[in-house]
């Protein structure tokens, strides 16, 4: 118990710790960009709102890179919580929204909106709707075959994704290359180039309900990482559960993928560090999943829009650094694939 | 005082092929009921239909006259609580506390986290079984024993009426055998009642309380101890031959392979 204790403790410092490093992160990354401004010109903004000391400053920190930096860590933080989410519910540390075919299946949707008329709330509707298919596609084909390895259904999502791909550049190729396929390709990359603060009040209340009920259940989590049988006579109703934590880690990454297209690896890699720093335990390891997730997309986000004059999509970056990663996890889990 | 009792439960195994016929049973708090089968024959089906998690072909299941298929998991979970064979705990990366606060989820909300009320629980309830040293331990690092101990604490975290358990001693040795042998038999002085399947008749004549045998068609047939566990009944449940004896030196009876 002393012990126990003492991990509470630990726990308590770690979020603490990773909350106060999100804030020196977003500092940092108000100053830094194609312009540089001190930090306290930042402060000087984001103090005097009404009557800016100088206008100039202040239209990059609210106008340019406030948003940005705000939709990061939102995007971060709710594809981090709903890869954990989904990697407790199938009980496999392979899976991530990506992986499944989520992200995938919920750019077609967004393509499909684009290509049928341009609102943002239709996008996102038809993102959630292509997406959540997908997911339910990929999670029954395991049961399909009668195959429940792990590996089972990581290449039933990788199958499906390469369905929805296959779709996306069907999309593609009736899309009106002057307008339209601009905006697909945009999305199939990953950029929060476009973010502003009305994408981002539409989609606060999604991120808001989805990512604070997946916080609210995440004792839940741990429990439905029981086996069925277990789960069910714990006294919880298996299906139900799940498919809320289904729901909202679906509503999640669509509502990411409808404004920042998709990006993929950091609904993978965050929820594995945040579990290795929390001995496994959702109940502790969501709320620092949510942060680490913020810090990531942040990070990367930064590095995108300052280490070269252009612009690098984030898409490029995070598989960059979560292919070695996935690798890792790979040899970490070469016993329990099958 | 709490019944579980079946009434002509029929169950047929996938495929058609027939399972458990006209199975009538019955139990209450207190009472150890040992469920004798050979393997493959629906012992773990049984205890399935038991808990609602199948629903049989024809006939019911009642806890206290009340259908177990009409009960919310929540009912269920305050009567009935499952210590598996193969417990998802060996595969879990939780500590033992923290897999031990598991069996909570089923008196609260959904969207509540377990207090420190829980936590005091789940440690006095360690105390009490002796293995309060495992609390801070990874289940991942227990012995087989430990495992047995452990799943059997999380389940009686639930507050259970009805303890089901499925071949709770099959890959323990002695010593972990008789640990949760005299475990079961204190838990069913304190008022718990307790079903088991096992493959073992020895493990019955232990615990020397309810017996059922199921047949190679799938009859099932209860009493108790003494009347049940005979030569002639045991060959016929086993189709083999084999032989049930009082050992004055063990002073019980033992049943044991014929050469």
């Amino acid at each position: 118990m002393t012990n126990y204790r003492s991990q509470q403790r630990f726990y308590r410092i770690l979020v603490v710790v990773a909350l106060a490093l999100l804030v020196i992160m977003i500092a940092a990354a108000l100053c830094v960009g194609r312009y540089f401004l001190p930090l306290t010109a930042v402060w000087q903004s984001l103090v005097h709102v009404a009557q800016p000391i100088n206008p100039a400053n202040n239209t990059i920190v609210w106008q340019l890179r406030l948003p940005r930096i705000l939709g990061a860590c939102l995007i971060g933080a709710s594809l981090s919580l709903s890869g954990g989410a989904y990697q407790s519910i199938f009980q496999n540390p392979l899976v991530s929204p990506d992986l499944l075919g989520v992200t995938t299946g919920a750019a077609v949707g967004a393509a499909s909106a684009i290509i049928w008329h341009q609102n943002t709330w239709l996008v996102m509707i038809c993102a959630f709707v292509t997406g959540l298919l997908t997911v339910l596609i990929t999670v029954s084909v395991p049961r399909f075959i009668h195959s429940h390895s792990n590996l089972t259904l990581v290449l039933a999502g990788v199958v499906v994704g390469g369905f929805m791909t296959a779709i996306l550049g069907l999309l593609k190729y009736i899309a009106d290359p002057e307008s339209q396929l601009q905006d697909i390709v945009y999305w199939q990359l990953g950029s929060l180039e476009k973010l502003n603060y009305h994408t981002l009040a539409m989609m606060l209340p999604i991120f808001v309900v989805a990512g604070g009920l997946l916080l609210a259940l995440r004792f839940r989590l741990n429990v439905l990482s029981l086996s069925d049988m277990e789960a069910q006579t714990t006294g919880i109703n298996v299906k139900w559960e799940r498919l809320l934590v289904i729901l909202c880690a679906t509503l999640l990454t669509a509502a990411a993928v409808a404004i920042s297209g998709t990006i993929g690896w950091i609904g993978l890699i965050m929820p594995h560090i945040a579990k290795l720093l929390t001995k496994q335990n959702n109940q502790r390891a969501l709320p620092l999943m949510a942060i680490l997730g913020a810090m990531f997309l942040l990070l990367v986000d930064t590095l995108a829009r300052t280490i070269s004059a252009g612009e690098i999509p984030i898409g490029i970056l995070t598989g960059l650094i979560g292919t070695p990663f996935f690798i890792g996890i790979l040899a970490k889990q070469r016993g329990h694939l099958t | 005082m709490t019944t579980l009792k079946t009434q002509q439960l029929f169950y047929n195994f996938p495929g058609n092929k027939t399972g458990l016929q006209a199975v009538d049973l019955q139990i209450q708090s207190s009472q150890i009921l040992a469920i004798l089968g050979r393997n493959g024959i629906g012992k773990s089906t049984l205890l399935r239909l038991l808990l609602g998690l199948l629903t049989p072909k024809s006939g019911q299941v009642l806890v206290d006259g009340q259908a177990v298929t009409n009960l919310s998991p929540k009912q269920r979970a305050t009567y009935l609580a499952l210590v598996p064979q193969m417990g998802s705990v060996q595969t879990l990366p939780y500590n033992v506390l923290d897999y031990l606060l598991l069996g909570c989820a089923a008196n609260m909300g959904l969207f509540s986290q377990p207090r420190p009320a829980d936590r005091q629980r789940a440690l006095a309830l360690l105390t009490e079984l002796g293995c309060q040293a495992l609390c801070d331990l990874n289940c991942q690092q227990l012995s087989g024993g430990q495992l047995q101990l452990v799943t059997i604490a999380k389940a009686l975290m639930q507050q259970p009426k009805i303890l089901l358990l499925d071949e709770p001693t099959a890959a323990l040795d002695y010593k972990n055998q008789r640990q949760i042998i005299q475990l079961l038999q204190r838990l069913a002085k304190q008022g718990l009642g307790i079903i088991l399947t096992t493959h073992d008749p020895n493990q019955a004549i232990l615990l020397d309380d309810q017996v059922a045998l199921i047949d190679g068609s799938g009859r099932l047939t209860s009493g108790q101890m003494i009347e049940m566990i005979t030569t002639d009944k045991l060959q016929q449940i086993y189709e083999t031959a084999l032989q049930v004896d009082y050992l004055p030196s063990c002073q019980r009876l033992v049943c044991t392979m014929s050469a």
